[in-house]
């Protein structure tokens, strides 16, 4: 966290992952985390604290919304849900990201397509 | 009550659902590690060491949190809020450093405050009428007599021939005999040409002001009156305007009340009366060459400037030279604008106070930073363990901010009542005759002032200690007692800066202090203790009427036990010239008057001299047989004498003194310099003749008596008052009281300085033994070792007292050359002393000095007895 540069980085991508995620379903906090490292096969080690302030931003811009229930071994968890605002700003961020992709790699490999 | 209560609806549900999110946000950061451990364990890791890594994986809990919390919307104002708890809280914890920070503040914040209250009454509020700055006086100067009241024919001519004013205006200051609760009693007056009330712009709160038939003369007789004067000797009366009431012995109609704010420009007046109705067949008025103390106040036409009027009014001038040269040739105007008139002397003095009130200010944040830079040293393990908790820099910054905002508010608010409580005095010793000045108090201004001041001296003082974490690396060092080279350097600077300026504050007190002490030992040319003076005017009656009364009233005064002696002068000492007149030795020709110097003339009783005390030098004083018949003689001054006879005797000279009853002088005798008016101020020519052989009606008895001045007054108003029980008594003056009130400014300034300097000597003096103290306590270990190792205790006693006398003579240098360029503020209040004065320089160092080493002797004393024992042990 002393790093500013990379948690601008962070906080841009893993508002996206969560996103992606909870496209899937209503998940918990520590569900999340938990998706977003099984799916990029256990390579991103994020701080687990970090996901919190990203939720509550996201709850904030009303791209998610949060709602207490209960889980399969009866626990008191808070669930978020994405919502239709925060449907159409997943494909933004993906579509823009996918965009980035591309450039970089263009500028990154410009031998192999000469 | 009842906003309390507002406040408490508006903010509750917030308070509320603030509660509830904070505890969702717990529980969801619980649940989480609580899933976090399972998922450990049921992979197979020791419950123990999946606790661990589940939290190890999470992160910071607290920082969590407080990011989390900055993500929801209302968190600054309640992050202030809870700040200032938290800042209370500690605060509490440290009542000492509390209430010594508290008062420190209080008193720097309260001069400031009591000293803006006056700045603000004087100089930033609106002078009492309406686009002041279009308003000019106008005075007259001939090459021999710098400054001329106007003439009336002179003001006649202006008011007809110029361009450039929307009108001119003239008043004469003057006292008269009203009645108040069937008493005659002498009241300030103001004759005044009816366009007074028009250029001034100003509106009746009762009928009508004076027209122009009002001021003409063989007008039926009316008054305007103040609104004071209304309350006060009319009893308010809602119908007055019609009435007639008696004022200088005859029935006066009263045609209108000023509104309460109208003040006359300078002087005091409660009633108004038309002078052209009054005075225009006079003399005095229909003497061109004659100049009867008329002040003149014009209102410049919208877009005229300053420069054109004086073009314009010069021009008239000129014509007015050609067209009678002997009274008007080499006459000129002096145009200046009211408010520079009014406040320009003012200004610069009261700013330098401001100044002074400012530098104690400094000093009370150079104190205040200092106790809270060494408890912040000592706070440092808090800071560290929050810091390592996850509170953020900026936190732990706004964290100190807000303690030191607390202390500020608390300092002012205590200074805010300091200012209240001593106004009213600071008004009261002020020597300026200022509009406003009688209405200064503590008002919201002054309150938002006071508030304004508060906060800069906290971010002043609050910055300190955040100066020296940032050096000191706070939040990263959980050791104590460790401070970088830096943070000593800053600390240093403080300790030479309250030297500095308390040796500034100190200086200009002493030049002051030598001032007042020059003037208070000037001779003034009579010897003033027991001499009590009482002011007459007869309004009317014949001049042998008037003169017999003055005659009488002196003979009976002279008679009452424990008087010595009595008479009567037109002009007493100290009050001024009340005529003045150009004069030439018979024998030097001279016409136009103005080639022609300028005496001031005055008139006395015979005992005049002999009653002052003041020592005859040649020929004789004035006798019994000086009268209207005899032939007409002078008594003039040494200063006359030696321009008379710059080498002989000026006994038997011939003299013409224009405005004198007679053509020609005889100068029998030459006393002593009297200062006519003021301690400070050069004697000026004067030329006296007995008032048998000049009439006039306004005279001032003076009594020297045994009794004390008030009983003394009182005798002679009794024995006055049996002369003519009808004539009342204008005013009454000790005329030790006079000498000092003609020293007036400077005592003001050295009384303000000295108060100031007194507390900024006391600061300085408690801050930098606080500083040496805290040095020595800083120091303890190493000292405890050096004694440990064999140092000697005078050894230890020489080390610390050697810093000590290096921040004091750093602080005494710098201090020294502020001094040198700022006492050049004070020029104008200075009498026989410089600016640059060496003595006063000296001995403000060398009292600085003196306070400051004995403010380090006891924390010297105190390392010297360090118990190396005890000293290690501390640790």
């Amino acid at each position: 966290m002393n790093n500013p540069g990379r948690i601008e980085l962070l906080q841009g991508t893993l508002d996206m992952m969560i996103l992606r995620t909870l496209q899937w379903g209503p998940q918990h906090g520590h569900g999340i985390g938990q998706a977003i490292r099984a799916s990029s096969l256990e390579a991103l080690q994020i701080e687990h604290g970090s996901l919190y302030p990203a939720l509550h931003r996201l709850r904030k811009q009303g791209w998610i919304e949060a709602e207490w229930k209960i889980t399969e071994n009866k626990q008191r968890a808070r669930y978020y849900r994405l919502t239709a605002r925060g449907g159409k700003q997943l494909s933004a961020e993906e579509s823009r990201w996918n965009r980035m992709v591309e450039t970089i790699a263009r500028v990154m490999k410009p031998a192999s397509s000469s | 009550m009842r906003r309390w209560n507002q406040i408490a609806e508006r903010y509750l549900p917030w308070i509320l659902r603030r509660r509830r999110e904070e505890r969702e946000l717990d529980e969801e950061i619980r649940f989480h590690l609580q899933q976090e451990e399972d998922l450990r364990v049921e992979r197979g890791e020791a419950p123990t060491t999946a606790r661990q890594s589940a939290h190890r994986d999470f992160g910071n809990v607290t920082r969590v949190q407080e990011v989390t919390r900055e993500m929801w919307s209302w968190t600054t104002f309640e992050s202030i809020l809870r700040d200032g708890r938290y800042a209370l809280r500690q605060l509490r914890r440290a009542p000492g450093f509390s209430a010594v920070a508290i008062a420190t503040l209080a008193l720097g914040i309260g001069a400031n405050s009591a000293i803006f209250s006056v700045v603000d009454a004087v100089l930033l509020k609106p002078l009492p009428y309406p686009e002041a700055e279009r308003l000019v006086t106008i005075h007259e100067a001939l090459p021999e007599a710098s400054y001329l009241n106007a003439s009336w024919p002179d003001f006649v001519d202006w008011r007809a021939q110029n361009r450039v004013f929307d009108d001119i205006a003239v008043f004469q200051p003057n006292t008269i005999k009203v009645r108040e609760n069937g008493e005659p009693v002498m009241a300030p007056a103001a004759f005044v040409s009816a366009s007074l009330f028009t250029v001034l712009e100003t509106k009746p709160a009762l009928g009508r002001l004076l027209s122009a038939e009002d001021d003409r003369a063989g007008a039926p007789p009316v008054v305007v009156v103040g609104n004071s004067f209304w309350r006060k000797a009319l009893k308010g009366d809602p119908d007055v305007t019609g009435k007639t009431i008696e004022i200088g012995g005859y029935d006066v109609t009263v045609a209108g009340v000023l509104a309460p704010e109208f003040r006359l420009p300078q002087v005091e007046a409660d009633v108004y009366l038309p002078i052209g109705r009054m005075m225009s067949g006079s003399e005095s008025f229909t003497d061109r060459a004659n100049h009867p103390g008329l002040i003149a106040v014009a209102r410049l036409r919208p877009g005229v400037t300053l420069d054109h009027a004086r073009s314009d009014m010069n021009t008239i001038m000129s014509r007015l030279a050609l067209a009678y040269p002997a009274s008007n040739r080499h006459e000129t105007v002096k145009l200046e604008l009211l408010p520079d008139v009014l406040l320009g002397p003012i200004r610069p003095e009261l700013l330098m106070l401001f100044g002074a009130a400012a530098l104690v200010l400094l000093l009370a944040c150079a104190n205040v930073a200092h106790l809270a830079m060494a408890r912040a040293t000592t706070r440092q393990r808090e800071f560290a363990i929050r810091g390592s908790l996850g509170a953020g820099r900026g936190r732990l910054i706004r964290q100190l901010l807000t303690e030191s905002t607390l202390l500020s508010i608390g300092g002012g608010g205590i200074g805010v009542l300091l200012a209240r409580w001593s106004v009213g005095p600071l008004v009261r010793l002020s020597p300026y005759q200022a509009p406003g000045l009688a209405d200064a108090h503590v008002d919201s201004r002054v309150l938002l002032f006071t508030l304004l001041a508060s906060l800069a001296a906290a971010l002043l003082f609050g910055c300190a200690p955040i100066v020296q974490a940032a050096y000191s690396r706070l939040n990263l060092s959980v050791r104590e007692g460790e401070m970088g080279r830096a943070g000593r350097r800053f600390r240093s600077a403080l300790f030479i800066a309250e030297v500095a300026i308390a040796l500034v504050l100190a200086t200009g007190a002493g030049l002051l202090l030598r001032s007042v002490s020059a003037l208070l030992q000037v001779d003034p040319g009579f010897h003033a203790d027991h001499l009590t003076a009482l002011g007459v005017v007869r309004n009317g009656g014949p001049a042998d009427r008037n003169l017999q009364y003055f005659t009488d009233a002196v003979d009976r005064v002279a008679h009452q036990p424990g008087v010595s002696a009595a008479a009567a002068v037109m002009c007493p000492p100290l009050s001024g010239t009340c005529w003045t007149s150009p004069y030439w030795p018979q024998g030097q020709s001279g016409t136009a008057n103005g080639q022609l110097p300028w005496t001031a003339l005055n008139m006395i009783t015979p005992g005049y001299f002999a009653t002052l005390e003041t020592p005859l030098i040649a020929g004789r004083a004035f006798m019994d047989g000086d009268t209207a018949g005899s032939r007409p003689v002078a008594v003039v001054n040494q200063t006359m004498a030696s321009r008379l006879a710059p080498s002989g005797n000026a006994v038997g000279k011939l003299l013409h003194v224009q405005y004198s009853a007679h053509d020609l002088l005889e100068v029998v005798g030459v006393v002593s310099d009297i200062k006519q008016l003021g301690v400070g101020v050069p004697v000026m020519p004067e030329v006296y003749v007995p008032v048998a052989q000049m009439p006039v009606n306004f005279m001032t008895v003076v009594v020297r008596s045994t009794a004390a001045s008030g009983a003394a007054a009182r005798q002679a108003a009794v024995a006055m008052r049996s002369v003519d029980k009808e004539q009342p008594i204008a005013q009454v003056t000790a005329l030790s009281e006079a000498i000092l009130q003609s020293a007036g400014r400077q005592r003001f300034a050295a009384l303000l300085l000295s108060l100031f300097g007194f507390v900024a000597l006391s600061l300085a003096a408690v801050g930098v033994s606080g500083m040496m103290a805290y040095t020595v306590t800083r120091r303890t270990r190493e000292l405890g070792i050096r004694i440990a190792l064999g140092a000697r205790r005078s050894e230890m006693l020489s080390l610390v007292l050697r810093q000590g006398v290096r921040l004091v003579l750093f602080g005494v240098l710098t201090g020294l050359s502020l001094a040198w360029m700022l006492t050049k503020l004070v020029r104008n209040l200075l009498y026989g002393v410089q600016p640059h004065d060496v003595p006063t320089f000296a001995g403000a160092t060398l009292l600085l000095a003196v306070c400051a080493l004995a403010a380090c002797i006891l924390p010297a004393w105190r390392a010297a007895h360090v118990d190396p024992i005890e000293a290690l042990r501390h640790e």
